[in-house]
């Protein structure tokens, strides 16, 4: 069982409307992602489907999957009955076959995993040569400073394990990240055969000023999310 | 005149056994060279010539240049009199043709200059196509997370001017250093027809932590240098 899975309808209401989610995270993914009308996407760690949907409604062709399937439940609300959503774990092998996708968006959900390796590989296999890669995840700066501010000496090129919890609704999610350092990123993505096309770091929706006053300064102007555009080499 | 040239000698002597340049940014550049042997190497910003140097011994074939007529001289002492050194300033024009070099190399660099969009595509015209450029550049981390731990909220995002002194033998160099951000560095590389290959987070050679017990505690874990390997599209 997922540690989303008690908390997917809370989850869901929190994740559509955050500053983070909402105002930083999937414009920027979906700025990456450009003009996507036809194209295959795979939404890989779907969760409840904001994404989904979003894609979809610019024309896109998408599936998606995610390892809880209370999240799969509440996509499947908002999605349809007909939506091609599975539950599947981005740490084993995918029920797709070999370049079934154009384009595979993995929004904030590698930071979960501790070797990236097999992901990497199984989200290349089900791309077509040419195909892009766009994902997001915790920034590597991000932790790192908030530890030295902390007081702490962390090692910013070690991979380590980070238990965080956080309120949703009227429950706790406890989930682990996985930090690591920019090139044990970089070098991941380029041992699973694809090239780095782009690296961002995009401000947040200029809406977001008004509607976040108190959180809108530091999310502009301190690193939290890092974003990469790959292409199967 | 560069501000290192009135402690071109001293700097030189410092540099060709410090901690940060002899046991750290030097072997890691030199590693990610590779062979280099019969390659047509330029070395942009060459100071004294201690990785020109470095790199002939290998069997390259170097050019080198720095903006310091001071530096150059040191280079000349060091290379001997045949050896190719020039005084040019990356931010203009260089004296190479078009498409001269298998490899550019741009250690500790690129963080003096404001603009790297006019040098990168001087460094662009002077590789052949599918040549290689490998930078060090301050890591953006660094400068960043050390603001933070002195109290202060830079903009992450913004490229910003550090005014630094250091001594160095009876006198004291006075440099700015720009900051930028990852992806600032990324898109100014994309931009001039770059190509990110890899982006290497290395480590000071084992033998520094006996040799500088004090730097080596005081720069463990944290990152310090960035480093790329870039491929002429």
């Amino acid at each position: 069982m997922s540690d989303y899975d008690s908390v997917a309808e809370a989850y869901d209401l929190e994740n559509q409307n955050s500053l983070l989610n909402a105002y930083y995270e999937r414009p920027a993914t979906l700025g990456l992602a450009g003009d996507v009308a036809g194209r295959r996407v795979l939404d890989a760690g779907c969760g409840a489907g904001p994404l989904f949907a979003a894609l979809r409604e610019r024309g896109a062709v998408v599936s998606g999957f995610d390892v809880s399937a209370g999240m799969v439940e509440r996509a499947r609300l908002r999605l349809g009955p007909d939506a091609d959503l599975r539950v599947a774990d981005l740490a084993d092998p995918l029920p797709y076959g070999d370049a079934e996708f154009d384009d595979v968006v993995a929004s904030l959900v590698l930071h979960y995993l501790e070797d990236w390796g097999p992901a990497l590989g199984e989200l290349r296999r089900v791309l077509r040569p040419g195909g892009r890669l766009i994902a997001s995840v915790n920034h590597p700066v991000a932790d790192y400073c908030i530890a030295r501010l902390q007081g702490r000496r962390p090692d910013y090129f070690a991979t380590w394990a980070e238990a965080a919890e956080w309120p949703v609704g009227d429950q706790v999610v406890k989930v682990t990240f996985w930090n690591r350092p920019l090139h044990a990123m970089t070098d991941a993505f380029t041992a699973a055969g694809f090239r780095i096309s782009r690296i961002s770091e995009p401000p947040p929706a200029p809406e977001a000023r008004e509607l976040f006053p108190d959180d809108y300064h530091l999310l502009a102007t301190a690193p939290s999310f890092l974003f990469f555009v790959l292409e199967v080499e | 005149m560069s501000a290192y040239d009135v402690v071109a000698e001293a700097y030189a002597a410092d540099n060709d056994r410090s901690y940060a340049n002899a046991y750290y940014e030097r072997p890691a550049t030199l590693a990610l060279a590779g062979d280099v042997t019969g390659r047509r190497v330029l070395d942009a910003g060459c100071g004294a010539g201690p990785l020109f140097a470095a790199l002939r011994d290998r069997g390259a074939v170097v050019s080198g240049f720095d903006v310091g007529a001071g530096m150059v001289r040191q280079a000349r002492l060091r290379l001997g009199a045949d050896a190719d050194v020039r005084v040019a300033d990356l931010a203009g024009p260089l004296p190479f043709p078009d498409g001269g070099f298998d490899d550019v190399i741009a250690s500790l660099v690129l963080h003096y200059l404001r603009d790297w969009g006019p040098a990168l595509a001087e460094l662009r015209r002077v590789l052949r196509p599918g040549g290689r450029l490998i930078a060090s550049v301050n890591h953006p981390a660094a400068g960043y997370s050390d603001e933070l731990v002195a109290g202060r909220r830079p903009d992450h995002f913004t490229t910003w001017a550090q005014e630094a002194a250091w001594p160095v033998g009876d006198g004291v160099v006075e440099l700015t250093f720009w900051h930028r951000s990852l992806h600032a560095m990324t898109d100014a590389f994309t931009a001039a027809g770059f190509r990110l290959a890899r982006i290497s987070e290395p480590q000071p050679l084992p033998e520094a932590r006996d040799l500088f017990p004090d730097e080596f505690a005081h720069y463990e874990g944290a990152p310090n240098f960035l480093f790329f390997v870039l491929h002429a599209d």
